[in-house]
């Protein structure tokens, strides 16, 4: 989360909310054009929801956070006013013209000026607007261009390439800023475009990255300074845990364990850096990242079905036909606390061998006495580019299934979602109760998320959309093969 | 800090936009036009954003009899305008001054 705000009802602070917005746009990499109709697409929202939402109340509030990715910026804006369906005030433009009528033109304007709009209603919890624009990456090819223009022709790897040279033989430091440049190089000579992370081939943005810390890597150079792999992890924002994310390791010096050295200094800076654990989503498509994970210890937790779509590998099959499952892997870096967990009865198997099988202590209590949140408290993150969508539960509430299915309809009437996937917090005792009344709601198993948010273990459920042929789905580990198996009798 | 410029003289209200054309201008502008205003000069030479609340504002205040004359409008207008699929029915009076 970059910002967030709590704006009163009061048409004085459109222009303040939208300068901040147009601004923060500009720092996250849109451009001008894109970011004045982003701004004006949240400008429409807010006076929306001053002129309508609230119309009995002059002291009312509504939220906005702000978050952006490398490619992405997302607006939330969440209001408890009255009921409400955007989809149901839609401009009609031959009204206008014969009666003046204006309904609904600020909606058309956010869906034209977004590039991902979703209501999502949340019941009594009141209303969620999403608003998400890509950030051009058109430029790609210019920049590099540019970059190449602006330096001395550089030696191909083939040219300089060492066949002699072994693992041992590299160096393997920290990545810093100044590595940036070197890391898009790499990228783009091992994938050229199909690398799924657009943002690696922005020198500027991996720099923005490492300068702020949320990025842990290591580079592999030869003796001559040459880069030939590139190990990163990224740390999540809610928990003190970091996703082995990105890896490349140039085609001529592969198949020498540059690979293995790399995670091996990676998890050793994690360590000393002091974070929790490390986990992977690594790809069913092939086994690869999988095994690369398994010799390392970590271990597989969850298998989410449906998570991505078909990317191609550079080196990889690419007919792969349907949306790729992932196996989460978790590697704990110290042994935790001791946690007390309230296990729904139906997973309480699966989920304390899991633990067994991670090394992290648990209590495993039943029937514990609860009281429930005045409110429910779920967040909500939406992934358009993977069509999938992730609601985590901090606060049960009275009113949590009538909450949790409204957020799931609204979602799945307006996109086109693969999978929606739903962690359940474990060390909350009312967990056990509460998901025995989801159990209609067509959730599915998906694992264990050790220490996934606020340093915490959440039991992590599926809904799919999409058909899949489970056959297709490759999972390395003895224990990844269980939890595929039972996942693979609850979804057929 | 002041939203908006106006001046009066005689049927004609000439208005400064200074930032964004919102519902907060329009409805500072509404508040300055008195009964013996026909004519409405709005300058947006200084403005970035604007939203539909101005769009519907300037759209009505042209269509009912009155006269609209806008300066330097920035591009965005004519794309709201488009999108909105107003350009086949309003005739918009725009001055540009900026070379």
């Amino acid at each position: 989360m970059d910002a967030q705000f709590q704006i009163a009802i009061d048409e004085q602070f459109i222009s303040p909310i939208c300068e901040f917005t147009y601004n923060w746009c500009l720092n996250c990499g849109v451009d001008r054009d894109d970011a004045t109709k982003f701004t004006i697409a949240l400008s429409e929202l807010v006076t929306d929801i001053i002129l309508f939402a609230y119309p009995k109340e002059s002291n009312a509030h509504f939220d906005i956070s702000f978050r952006h990715t490398l490619s992405n910026v997302e607006i939330i804006v969440s209001e408890v006013g009255e009921p409400f369906d955007p989809d149901r005030h839609r401009y009609n433009a031959d009204k206008m013209k014969e009666e003046g009528d204006f309904e609904g033109a600020g909606f058309r304007l956010i869906r034209r000026f977004c590039d991902e709009f979703v209501f999502v209603n949340k019941g009594k919890e009141g209303k969620e607007f999403h608003l998400s624009k890509e950030i051009d990456v058109q430029s790609i090819d210019m920049m590099i261009e540019r970059s190449r223009a602006e330096k001395p022709e550089e030696p191909t790897a083939e040219e300089i390439e060492k066949p002699g040279l072994q693992a041992e033989n590299f160096n393997y430091p920290q990545v810093t800023p100044y590595d940036a440049e070197d890391i898009a190089k790499l990228i783009y000579r091992t994938y050229k475009y199909t690398y799924t992370k657009e943002e690696l081939y922005y020198p500027k943005k991996i720099e923005e990255t490492l300068l702020g810390k949320e990025k842990l890597g290591v580079i592999a150079r030869n003796d001559d300074g040459l880069a030939v792999g590139y190990f990163a992890v990224l740390k999540k924002t809610d928990s003190n845990i970091a996703e082995v994310g990105e890896a490349v390791v140039s085609p001529n010096y592969r198949k020498r364990g540059i690979m293995s050295k790399m995670m091996k200094r990676l998890i050793e800076l994690a360590r000393e850096q002091k974070l929790a654990g490390l986990y992977g989503k690594a790809v069913t498509n092939h086994p690869v990242s999988q095994k690369v994970n398994h010799k390392y210890d970590f271990i597989s937790t969850a298998l989410m079905l449906a998570d991505t779509r078909n990317v191609v590998f550079g080196g990889f099959d690419s007919d792969y036909p349907q949306s790729v499952s992932v196996v989460i892997d978790f590697l704990p870096l110290f042994t935790p606390n001791k946690a007390t967990v309230y296990l729904p009865a139906k997973y309480r198997d699966i989920l304390a061998e899991t633990f067994t099988e991670l090394d992290i202590p648990v209590e495993v209590k039943k029937g514990a006495k609860f009281k429930l949140a005045k409110k429910s408290d779920i967040d909500l993150s939406i992934n358009y580019s993977d069509s999938t969508s992730l609601l985590v539960v901090n606060k049960y509430g009275p009113d949590f299934v009538a909450v949790l299915s409204d957020m799931i309809t609204s979602l799945k009437e307006q996109e086109d979602l693969h999978a929606i996937f739903l962690d359940l917090p474990l060390q909350n005792a009312a967990t056990p109760q509460q998901f025995n009344k989801i159990k209609d709601l067509g959730f599915i198993y998906s694992g264990l998320t050790p220490l996934f948010h606020e340093q915490a273990h959440y039991l992590r459920l599926q809904k799919i959309y999409t058909e899949l042929d489970l056959d297709l789905i490759e999972v390395y580990s003895q224990f990844g093969k269980k939890i595929k198996k039972l996942i693979a009798d609850e979804y057929h | 800090m002041s939203i908006i410029e106006s001046r009066k003289s005689k049927d004609t209200l000439k208005v400064k936009v200074l930032n964004n054309f919102n519902l907060l201008t329009r409805n500072k502008i509404e508040s300055r036009l008195t009964r013996e205003i026909g004519k409405l000069e709005i300058d947006l030479s200084h403005c970035k954003l604007l939203d539909s609340e101005a769009i519907i504002f300037m759209y009505q205040w042209d269509k009912s009899g009155n006269k609209l004359n806008l300066i330097n409008p920035p591009e965005i207008l004519f794309e709201i305008i488009e999108i909105l699929e107003l350009r086949d029915i309003w005739q918009l009076n725009y001055t540009e001054t900026k070379s």
